[in-house]
């Protein structure tokens, strides 16, 4: 049922149309007046989207490393490996966004007491040690069975770091973390829920797009090499 | 699962590594001799938070290096032999045991020494001591699990590189308890603090019960 | 297909100044069309992205029925 959803096109349309609304309207939308964000609050639609898109593709992956684990069927595998590798690509992309808006907030690239940030690095790391784990065994099996295994680690220890380590933080920039309000206590009025929301569906969409091109290069691989 | 055949199993772990001296013996120097470097280096005079965190990335490194051969020491065939009498639970949970018990160790030698060396004065002694009991639970529950992913592929630094990043958040917590241990001040933080270590003590725990059997089936 | 996504690009820009407000900032870059060319730019960017992406699933097909 799942491999269906990779060959039907309407959320390609969907991704289409809710980006383009992110990125002409995340421009004009009336926004509240804020000290110090000012208009960088309209990073709000790239920045935050990214890790939301990153954690959908990270939850995928889990989700079909433990189905792999269940019956053992390698289709499984090569789900959860593109989905783990389009989650790092837009955990990257969220770490630039967001080093472009701390250097406009805060004054600095990268900031030590910020423990989302830091955190959000950690995970990146997590990540690319699966990724190394994965190139390390040379039989496609036990390499499956061992990456699946440390994916539900990995994932586990993303969600510690990006959701528990910064919210137990005594001092943090981050909205919602260290005693700080979130952003909906004061400031995500009407105006910004009205991109926000089609922003992170947007990009979403963006990051299943590209990894169901991966996948479907991989199935036309395996077929080559005959495993299947 | 037997308990029984749990008590058996590490002090089978036990025997086999004293019966092999060496490993144990430049554990021991290995340990001694990173604490000396880091005593040199600093030329005796430390601040504590300094301390604290050189003091755990020394023990990060050797739970790595203790651990890290666990499964090394099965020869092949007595690990089929050992497969066909316990079950995997009962092997996965006297080796997280074991291996918690000497991790233990080597943190109360560490600290010993670091004691010697620079002596710092800790507030809480009680807490600083439930803090490495269960940072020693902590690092062995994953090094361990891991270790029996490296153990397949032969690349010896796969350990630390999936080890280091997942250990992150245990490390986070436990530096600030053992900061929190130092000054006896009255601080709200420390129950949150020791809930959490313990919750990923225990998902850790959980978490290789449940998935060894799957990488022991080979 | 591409007339499609223009076409909605286009649609979306000639009402996106009736969302704009009363915001200097806003005004001052729209005053000198500055904001304007920043929205056609990563228009532009994003749906070169889009072609870029249809273009690979099209070709992407034509592996997957080879390979059939």
């Amino acid at each position: 049922m799942f491999e269906k959803i990779l060959y039907q096109n309407w959320w390609r349309w969907t991704t289409i149309i809710l980006l383009l609304f992110t990125c002409i309207y995340g421009f004009w939308v009336k926004i509240p007046q804020l000290p110090i964000l000012e208009e960088s609050i309209r990073n709000l639609f790239f920045h935050v989207p990214m890790w939301f898109s990153m954690m959908f593709l990270m939850l995928l992956s889990l989700i079909f490393s433990l189905v792999y684990l269940a019956n053992f069927q390698p289709k499984y595998d090569v789900y959860a490996a593109n989905f783990a590798k389009v989650g790092f690509f837009m955990g990257t992309l969220g770490i630039l966004t967001g080093m472009v808006w701390a250097k406009v907030t805060w004054g600095a690239w990268w900031v030590f007491a910020e423990v989302k940030l830091n955190a959000a690095a950690a995970a990146l790391l997590v990540y690319s040690a699966y990724f190394i784990l994965r190139s390390s065994f040379n039989d496609p099996e036990s390499k499956a069975k061992f990456s699946a295994v440390y994916s539900i680690f990995a994932f586990v220890m993303f969600m510690v770091l990006i959701n528990v380590i910064p919210r137990l933080a005594t001092s943090s920039l981050h909205p919602g973390n260290g005693g700080n309000p979130g952003f909906n206590s004061y400031d995500l009025d009407n105006h910004l829920r009205l991109v926000f929301y089609p922003a992170v569906f947007g990009w979403i969409g963006l990051g299943f797009w590209l990894s169901s091109q991966l996948i479907r290069m991989d199935f036309v691989k395996r077929k080559i090499d005959d495993i299947d | 699962m037997r308990i029984d055949n749990i008590i058996h199993l590490i002090r089978k772990e036990a025997v086999l590594e004293l019966r092999n001296k060496a490993i144990l013996a430049s554990m021991l120097i290995y340990v001694i001799g990173a604490s000396f470097i880091v005593y040199y280096a600093f030329q005796g005079q430390i601040e504590f938070q300094v301390w604290s965190a050189i003091f755990w990335i020394i023990i990060l490194f050797s739970a790595t290096n203790i651990i890290g051969k666990t499964f090394d020491k099965e020869v092949r065939l007595q690990y089929y032999y050992l497969r066909t009498i316990v079950s995997p639970i009962e092997l996965i949970l006297s080796k997280l045991l074991y291996n918690a018990i000497l991790i233990f160790a080597f943190e109360v030698i560490i600290f010993l020494e670091m004691l010697l060396f620079f002596g710092v004065e800790i507030d809480n002694l009680p807490l600083f001591f439930l803090t490495l009991f269960l940072g020693g639970i902590g690092f062995s529950n994953l090094f361990t699990l891991f270790s029996t992913i490296t153990s397949r592929t032969g690349n010896v630094v796969l350990l630390s590189v999936l080890g280091f990043p997942i250990i992150l958040p245990l490390l986070l917590l436990i530096l600030r308890l053992t900061g929190i241990a130092e000054v006896d001040v009255l601080s709200t933080d420390t129950d949150v603090n020791i809930g959490a270590v313990i919750v990923l003590d225990l998902i850790t725990t959980v978490l290789s019960l449940i998935l060894f059997p799957y990488l022991w089936n080979e | 297909m591409i007339r499609i996504i223009l076409l909605s690009c286009a649609f979306m820009l000639s009402i996106a100044p009736a969302m704009a407000n009363d915001n200097q900032v806003v005004n001052l870059l729209l005053s000198n069309n500055k904001l304007i060319a920043v929205n056609a730019i990563l228009l532009i960017i994003l749906v070169g992205v889009f072609v870029f992406l249809f273009s690979q699933d099209k070709r992407i097909k034509k592996l997957e029925d080879k390979v059939k």
